[in-house]
């Protein structure tokens, strides 16, 4: 090793602090971006592995209509037309209410299964974990194939509920208790291990009797090894069916989820942005705290080149050790965050059960490219700094604070420029959501260069202020920051980034909330609402009976109802949800329409044309008169657009239609929910009892039955949780900007011990100096703050137009929350003086004899 | 060996236009010992940071060897300077993240010299801290550390050395045994060097004394008082 190499190796030997805290900001930043691309990678995996297990060696599915198919159209093919290599298949959710008892307590809690109705005769060449290679069946397969509402599961499923062949479960399903029992366990130690985990699989006919699905099954899954087969199914497919791949579903599922992961995705590179603020922020001072070092080596011959290839070094160095910290934290930090974007993707896309870390080869590429390249990346422009300096400076002593002071005005211009730059990339018409974050990046950039500028004016402004309440010792605090401004313009920078986050992704949150809150407000405009229990809460996924309706419309204190059914189509690859409405006349202020004139609208609602939520509306590229094709149980049909409604229950957007012209269409029976408008406020309980009354009319019914605020307030909940991930993304980067300032402070504090020796030789005592730091970082928190406010502000107008607009097609309430802009200040302020209690302690300290001791 | 031919280099502050070397002529020959003179601003340090190629003049050529190299990159006059000159500072200027020994090492290094043990522990030995090689600086004298730098500006043989106040960091005693250590190493074998000083007692080394005044060249004559 030369002794270049080895002078730059000890010099960050010898600042551990420093380079630690670096090293300890990229692998924060490291650790949040891959923790998320785990989790979301995991989610995914576990989502595709379950839908595998279940398509199994299957290429194409024979989907029906929105009744399923006819049991009879199997036989036609497998019997009539001699087709090989076809299963029937019904699929479907169950819940299991799961009671622990422990010595001190029982809780009890929701596991959800999934249900595979198969013809075991048919299976074999589908599904391996009914053929018995390399699987075996403990237990009574005579049981399984002739005992009702028999199933066999796993291993680990028999375990997680504690059963044992024989035992009977009592199971919810399609909002119905029924009872099932245990005739076998899968022993599987493959790939598929987990996703059977969660796999109970019952006979075909005793699918079809829990189901309710009397004659009817979900699909039909197929082998297709050349054209000619693929022709002949689809020549003898009656209308309104469908062959599709197998791995359609899985793809709507990703493209549900895409948005959401790329958002998610996003708010973790924020902390990696602050983390390279941090790189930038220690290689900018160790340039300038080794200047005259530098100088020295450019006066000896060391080139321009190699000086630069040295910081370069220094930073690759750091890049690899924190990348390989932020890999290590980011498997446990996955651990946790798996629960939360679990939970969320349980509460608003689909029923997925995440057990294990699954990583990718990509995200390891990825997590080290952030790593390690980002930070030579954020290095090049300090590395460029040092390759300038004049060995001149081997000469003289004198700070060249100046040269940053002479900067100011450029650096101005340029942050204008840049924030220009960043305006046109946001304002150009795209849906692409990360040109949005494209033209984040400017904008922030922008902003950091403005930093000197507002460092000047705060100074300018404090110095009398700070004089006149503190003294001398106040105008040395604030003169300080002018003085140093080279190294603490940055660590501004990076916290002012960390606090503007804060302001923006709290003003989005709390603009969303209430454009949320408003929205529910205005829609649940009845007292009560009944449902089948559900498993995915901003989805019915089971029906009521329709005699439910009229029961409940019959009760004496019922003035009105309203009901809706939902169905989700697969059409081409996408997912579309449709809504059909039973409206009463009382509920149509309920709807805020964006697009259509609200009388016109109605009337043609009233004759099949359709709503469309926001959402679905600009994710189509659809407007009021557009045209939409739908695959209705009739064949592919043309639906005319009445209006575009304000709608925030699905970001993948709803189709309404009036349920008269949905049963035209679609055979479809059974009822998502039923809302009643109370004749009495004040008989709402009477109501409910007499609800459920009449559920117990009907053998089997589990019902939801929820008041106006219930439902409001769970509602909200849901809300909340979906952004826990976001707010605690936000506290990790702010972390890291604190890392950036105690880094930044610790340096100043080496810098300085010859001038505080100097104070201190001359009288100053220790509690004074540590006046002094504290001062002077209440200053940096507040300049801080200062361009956090209208940055933060910008990043929440830019989240709220551009971002959530272009993710998911929403219009939300955008204001500036006073309260969030003073939590901003405090917090800025209170981390700044936190972050300066240990260096201004060992500021105090400094002894005077050892700083005036020559070199 | 070194010609600055009509060598001009001027200074602005604000619009105020300073002229430090004006028109300026020197030749020295291969061996001589020059000393540099003059006030405080009146160039000295610019005309040691022109003759290493750290600044170029605005105007005027700069032969070594017959080379100008003011007709160099910025790069290449790095390598000449690398090769060819040594510089000793007024405060040392040590690495301090390297030992005595490595610090030595850095130039034989930088010009991929052979035989760099041999040469450290000779050099080592002719400034008399042999026994200080695995020492870092900060745990040397000011004197010290001052022949160890002067051991470093000479180890890879440059046709040039460049002082910058060698002794100016230095109290009286320590500066005359600097003085004396240069007259051995530098003098004595006949390097040449160009030193810019304050202290007389370092004119006795010289065989030239010049001065700057107005950017131009003055001949002082031998064994005057500096004041």
């Amino acid at each position: 090793m030369n002794n270049l190499t080895k002078s730059s190796l000890r010099y960050l030997i010898k600042h551990p602090w420093q380079f630690g805290l670096s090293i300890l900001g990229i692998a924060m930043g490291v650790a949040i971006v891959v923790s998320i691309d785990i989790a979301n990678y995991s989610s995914a995996t576990a989502f595709n592995l379950s839908m595998n297990a279940v398509a199994g060696k299957a290429t194409h599915q024979i989907t029906g209509t929105s009744e399923g198919i006819p049991d009879s159209f199997y036989n036609f093919l497998k019997v009539e037309k001699g087709i090989r290599n076809i299963a029937p298949v019904i699929e479907s959710y169950i819940s299991i209410q799961d009671s622990e008892k422990t010595k001190t307590s029982t809780t009890s809690a929701k596991k959800v299964f999934k249900l595979l109705g198969v013809d075991i005769f048919a299976e074999r060449p589908f599904r391996d974990y009914l053929s018995q290679t390399g699987v075996s069946i403990d237990g009574d397969l005579k049981n399984f194939l002739t005992k009702p509402h028999s199933v066999i599961l796993s291993k680990e499923s028999i375990d997680k509920l504690n059963k044992v062949i024989g035992d009977s479960l009592t199971i919810i399903i399609n909002g119905k208790e029924k009872i099932i029992y245990i005739s076998g366990i899968i022993n599987e130690d493959g790939q598929n291990k987990s996703a059977l985990e969660n796999l109970f699989i019952t006979d075909i006919s005793s699918a079809q009797e829990l189901t309710e699905k009397k004659d009817k099954i979900d699909y039909i899954d197929i082998i297709i090894d050349n054209d000619s087969k693929e022709q002949l199914i689809k020549s003898l497919l009656p209308e309104g069916f469908q062959l599709q791949k197998s791995g359609s579903r899985s793809e709507a599922a990703e493209q549900m989820l895409e948005a959401f992961n790329i958002n998610l995705t996003s708010l973790s590179l924020l902390a990696l942005i602050v983390g390279l603020f941090l790189i930038y922020n220690t290689m900018t001072f160790s340039v300038v705290q080794r200047k005259v070092l530098i100088g020295t080596f450019r006066s000896i011959g060391v080139t321009s080149n190699e000086i630069s290839g040295l910081i370069l070094r220094e930073a690759l160095i750091m890049g690899i050790i924190g990348t390989i910290v932020g890999f290590a934290a980011a498997y446990f930090i996955s651990k946790v965050l798996l629960i939360f974007i679990s939970q969320t993707i349980n509460d608003l896309y689909y029923v997925v059960s995440v057990r294990e870390i699954y990583i990718s080869p990509a995200i390891i590429i990825k997590g080290v490219a952030l790593g390690v390249f980002a930070t030579i990346l954020s290095a090049i422009k300090p590395a460029k700094e040092a390759s300038e300096i004049n060995p001149r400076i081997a000469m003289i002593r004198s700070d060249q604070e100046s040269s940053v002071l002479k900067k100011v005005p450029r650096m101005t211009i340029a942050g204008i420029l840049f924030i220009l730059a960043g305006a046109a990339l946001l304002l150009f018409p795209s849906k692409n959501i990360w040109l949005s974050y494209f033209g984040i990046l400017p904008v922030i950039i922008g902003f950091a260069l403005f930093t000197p500028l507002i460092i000047i004016l705060v100074e300018k402004t404090f110095s009398p202020v700070y004089k006149k309440l503190f003294g001398i010792t106040g105008k040395m605090a604030s003169k300080s920051i002018i003085q140093n401004i080279s190294r603490t313009y940055i660590a501004i920078a990076a916290l002012s980034l960390a606090v503007a986050a804060t302001v923006g992704v709290g003003t989005m949150i709390s603009g969303f909330r209430s454009t949320v809150i408003n929205w529910l407000e205005t829609r649940l405009n009845a007292d009560i609402f009944i449902s089948a229990p559900n498993l995915i809460s901003r989805r019915n996924d089971a029906v009521l009976p329709e005699e439910l309706l009229l029961k409940i419309k019959s009760i004496d204190e019922v003035a009105d109802i309203n009901f809706y059914r939902e169905l989700e189509l697969m059409q081409e690859g996408k997912k579309y949800h449709i809504i059909a409405s039973g409206l009463n006349k009382r509920s149509y202020a309920g709807f805020q329409f964006k697009e259509g004139n609200p009388d016109e609208a109605w009337k043609k609602f009233e004759n099949g044309e359709l709503f469309l939520s926001e959402p679905f509306a600009y994710r189509y590229d659809l407007n009021v008169g557009s045209i939409l094709q739908l695959k209705t149980d009739n064949g592919m049909r043309d639906f005319k657009i009445a209006g575009i409604y304000y709608d925030y229950a699905s970001d993948q957007g709803l189709v309404t239609m009036n349920y008269d012209f949905f049963r035209k269409h679609w055979n479809s029976e059974g009822l998502s929910g039923i809302s009643v408008f109370a004749k009495d406020k004040n008989s709402l309980n009477l109501i409910k009892d007499k609800i459920e009354t009449i559920k117990s009319d009907i053998i089997g019914q589990q019902l939801v039955v929820r008041t106006y605020k219930y439902l409001l307030d769970s509602s909200i909940e849901v809300f909340d949780r979906t952004f826990l991930i976001a707010k605690v993304l936000q506290i990790l980067s702010v972390i890291v900007a604190f890392i950036g300032i105690l880094s930044s402070l610790m340096s100043l504090q080496l810098e300085r011990s010859r001038e505080l020796g100097i104070l201190r030789a001359n009288g100053l005592l220790p509690s004074q100096l540590f006046k002094i730091v504290i001062l002077q970082t209440f200053l940096m928190g507040f300049t801080a703050s200062i361009i956090a406010l209208p940055l933060g502000n910008i990043l929440a107008a830019i989240l709220v137009f551009i971002i959530n607009k272009r993710s998911f097609g929403w219009t939300m309430q955008f204001e500036i929350i006073p309260s969030i802009m003073i939590e901003a200040i405090i917090f800025s302020i209170v981390a700044a003086i936190l972050a300066g209690i240990y260096p201004g302690y060992k500021m105090s300290k400094t002894s005077p004899a050892n700083a005036l001791r020559g070199e | 060996m070194l010609e600055l031919n009509n060598v001009s280099k001027n200074y602005f502050e604000g619009n105020t236009k300073h002229s430090v070397l004006n028109n300026f002529e020197l030749r020295i020959a291969k061996g001589e010992i020059v000393i540099l003179l003059g006030k405080s601003g009146s160039g000295k340090s610019t005309l040691l940071n022109i003759i290493s190629g750290i600044d170029i003049p605005d105007s005027g050529s700069i032969l070594i060897d017959g080379t100008d190299i003011t007709k160099l990159s910025e790069k290449d006059r790095t390598l000449i300077r690398r090769k060819k000159i040594g510089f000793i500072f007024q405060f040392f200027n040590l690495i301090p993240t390297l030992t005595v020994k490595e610090n030595l090492q850095l130039p034989l290094e930088l010009n991929n010299e052979d035989n760099q043990e041999e040469r450290i522990k000779s050099i080592l030995t002719e400034v008399g801290l042999s026994n200080r090689a695995d020492t870092y600086p900060d745990k040397l004298s000011g004197g010290e550390q001052q022949r160890i730098a002067i051991a470093r500006a000479l180890i890879h043989s440059p046709d040039i050395i460049l002082a910058d106040e060698p002794t100016g960091n230095l109290d009286y005693e320590t500066g005359l045994q600097i003085v004396d250590l240069l007259d051995r190493v530098v003098k004595q074998k006949g390097k040449t060097m160009i030193m810019v000083t304050h202290s007389k007692d370092v004119t006795g080394l010289a065989d030239r004394i010049i001065s700057l005044k107005d950017g131009k060249l003055i001949e002082i004559k031998m064994n005057i008082t500096v004041e």
